[in-house]
């Protein structure tokens, strides 16, 4: 066995220790933040709910419509969703909002959904045949969470 | 240690070898946050501390580094247990893990999840996991830093010096003298190998991590999804019986570690690090008796007569130190690769054992000490949450 491997090999083994005090050191979050910045991930868009397209302006609350998510592995897939949300200004959302939304910004409206934030339900009427069905609403602090199933192939 | 050494000679020499462990231990406590002002904190801050230079002080003094390592990490997975739980139910009022957490990212990441990750991580850069990539508790981007800093300087050394869930299984194989179970099939040491490929492979397809939703058996002791549907019933039914079984009433009978040896798919994953990493565990030929101490005690079945010829242990050893500790004749050693088997043995265990353990102590400190804190918090409120 050459002195020179053994030297490798005993240099690599005393470098453990620098490596797991510089490993304590990387979860810094700044360090983290910019490790993550660097590789480009990002949590997926089916438990994020994707980017947020377009906010509505209301009386006292805001409407955020998210992008359509279709996202699969590789390709897109055939069923996805939309994820709405509702923000109050101030403290609490109105009891009852009755909205149109358009969710691939065509000028047209592609569902209505009628939401009752006393009892967190919502009422989904498709205006679009890609519009499927509304998942239950999510409460988030004193906002509302709704997905719409939505295919990209209607029957 | 080397023979023939002196007591004094070995006090000295374990008193010099723990000194910059308690100088980094007292540096790495806080978790780089500043000193707490509650009492019960810093009550549980100086026991932490203590308990872990003490444990390493034993580890150098006496050369036994299962017997002693086995402890600390048995107290840092029941610490683990005792912080988080609590911590969940302050911070978010049940263990039970709600849509709208996931949604807003609070599902805290362990590293079980990470093999499932790594294909849709590879081809579209996202994670599949309801957490947050660097804000909160256990966020997906320090986890991933940290498996990464271990599997470079540990290998699967991993499972036994860093995962905060194997001192259970470990706590629950040293119950009892002898093993009920002895003959276990050697097949099953591929298992956790195809649930590794089968839950890389579906949670790629589903763009769910299978594992953490279907089998993980430590939800039972840390967070689970809120049963909302027959589904997410099901799955609770199948972790706890995982957790009975594997964690429980497996190790008590076989006395190893049979959910890491036996059905980990991260441990599977990890077992291939160990091909990188510079440390492993030999066997001199020429001391080796054929006595099979090694085989009969690995907890994770890591060592059987094809290994014992070849002089090395299976790619799956955890580098826990047992076989080390248990060869009568000294045969089995830590060793780094590229130098020669048995020569100087002392030299590549405490190689392998500084940062291993400095490992295990920096992530252990907090949760002991924070252990002891809620201990002490139940002692003197009745209750172990704020």
């Amino acid at each position: 066995m050459s002195r020179m491997v053994k030297y490798l090999a005993y240099s690599w083994a005393l470098l453990a220790g620098p490596i797991v005090l510089a490993t304590f050191i990387g979860t810094d979050p700044r360090l983290v933040g910019k490790l993550v910045a660097l590789t480009g991930l990002h949590v997926h868009p089916i438990y994020t709910g994707g980017e947020v397209t377009k906010t509505l302006d209301h009386e006292g609350y805001q409407t955020l419509v998210h992008r359509p998510v279709f996202d699969g592995l590789i390709h897109e897939r055939n069923t996805g969703f939309v994820q709405i949300e509702w923000q109050p200004r101030d403290a609490n959302l109105p009891e009852t909002i009755d909205e149109d939304i358009d969710f691939d910004q065509d000028g047209k409206a592609d569902m209505r959904i009628q939401l009752n934030t006393s009892t967190n339900t919502a009422a989904l009427d498709p205006l679009d045949s890609r519009v499927l069905s509304a998942d239950e609403v999510m409460k988030v602090q004193n906002s509302r969470i709704l997905r719409v199933n939505l295919t990209k192939r209607p029957n | 240690m080397a023979e023939g050494d002196s007591k004094i000679r070995r006090l000295v020499r374990a008193i010099v070898l723990s000194l910059p462990i308690a100088l980094l231990m007292a540096m790495m406590i806080t978790g780089g946050q500043p000193m707490p002002k509650e009492p019960l904190q810093i009550v549980g801050m100086i026991v932490a501390y203590v308990f872990t230079v003490i444990v390493f002080f034993l580890i150098a003094f006496t050369g036994r580094i299962y017997k002693y390592r086995s402890v600390f990490f048995i107290a840092c997975a029941v610490a683990f247990v005792l912080t988080f739980i609590p911590n969940l139910i302050e911070t978010r009022g049940s263990m039970a893990v709600t849509q709208s957490d996931m949604i807003q990212g609070q599902t805290p990441f362990c590293h079980m999840v990470i093999p499932t990750t790594l294909i849709p991580a590879a081809l579209s850069r996202t994670i599949i996991f309801p957490g947050s990539m660097v804000e909160g508790f256990a966020s997906i981007g320090s986890m991933l830093v940290l498996w990464l800093g271990a599997s470079i300087a540990l290998g699967r050394g991993w499972c036994s010096w860093a995962c905060f869930y194997g001192g259970l299984d470990e706590g629950f194989s040293r119950i009892g003298r002898k093993p009920i179970l002895k003959n276990i099939s050697r097949k099953w040491v591929y298992l956790p190998f195809a649930i590794l490929v089968a839950i890389m492979l579906l949670s790629a397809a589903m763009l769910t991590p299978m594992y953490c939703a279907w089998l993980c058996p430590f939800k039972a002791v840390t967070e689970f999804e809120a049963v909302t549907s027959a589904t997410v019933l099901v799955q609770t039914i199948i972790f706890v019986s995982l957790f009975v079984g594997l964690v429980v009433v497996g190790p008590i009978l076989t006395k190893r570690r049979t959910q890491c040896g036996l059905f980990c798919p991260m441990g599977a994953f990890q077992s291939f690090t160990n091909k990188l990493n510079i440390f492993d565990i030999r066997i001199d030929p020429d001391k080796c008796v054929q006595c099979g101490r090694c085989e009969i005690s690995c907890p994770t079945f890591s060592i059987d007569r094809e290994s014992i010829r070849k002089g090395k242990t299976r790619m799956t050893c955890t580098k826990c130190g047992k076989c080390v500790d248990e060869c009568p004749k000294r045969a089995v050693s830590y060793h780094i690769k590229g130098t020669p088997v048995g020569v100087k043995p002392h030299i590549a265990r405490m190689a392998f054992v500084y940062p291993a353990f400095l490992f295990l102590a920096i992530m252990a400190g907090g949760m002991i000490s924070g252990a002891v804190y809620r201990i002490l918090l139940l002692a003197t409120t009745g209750s172990m949450v704020k």
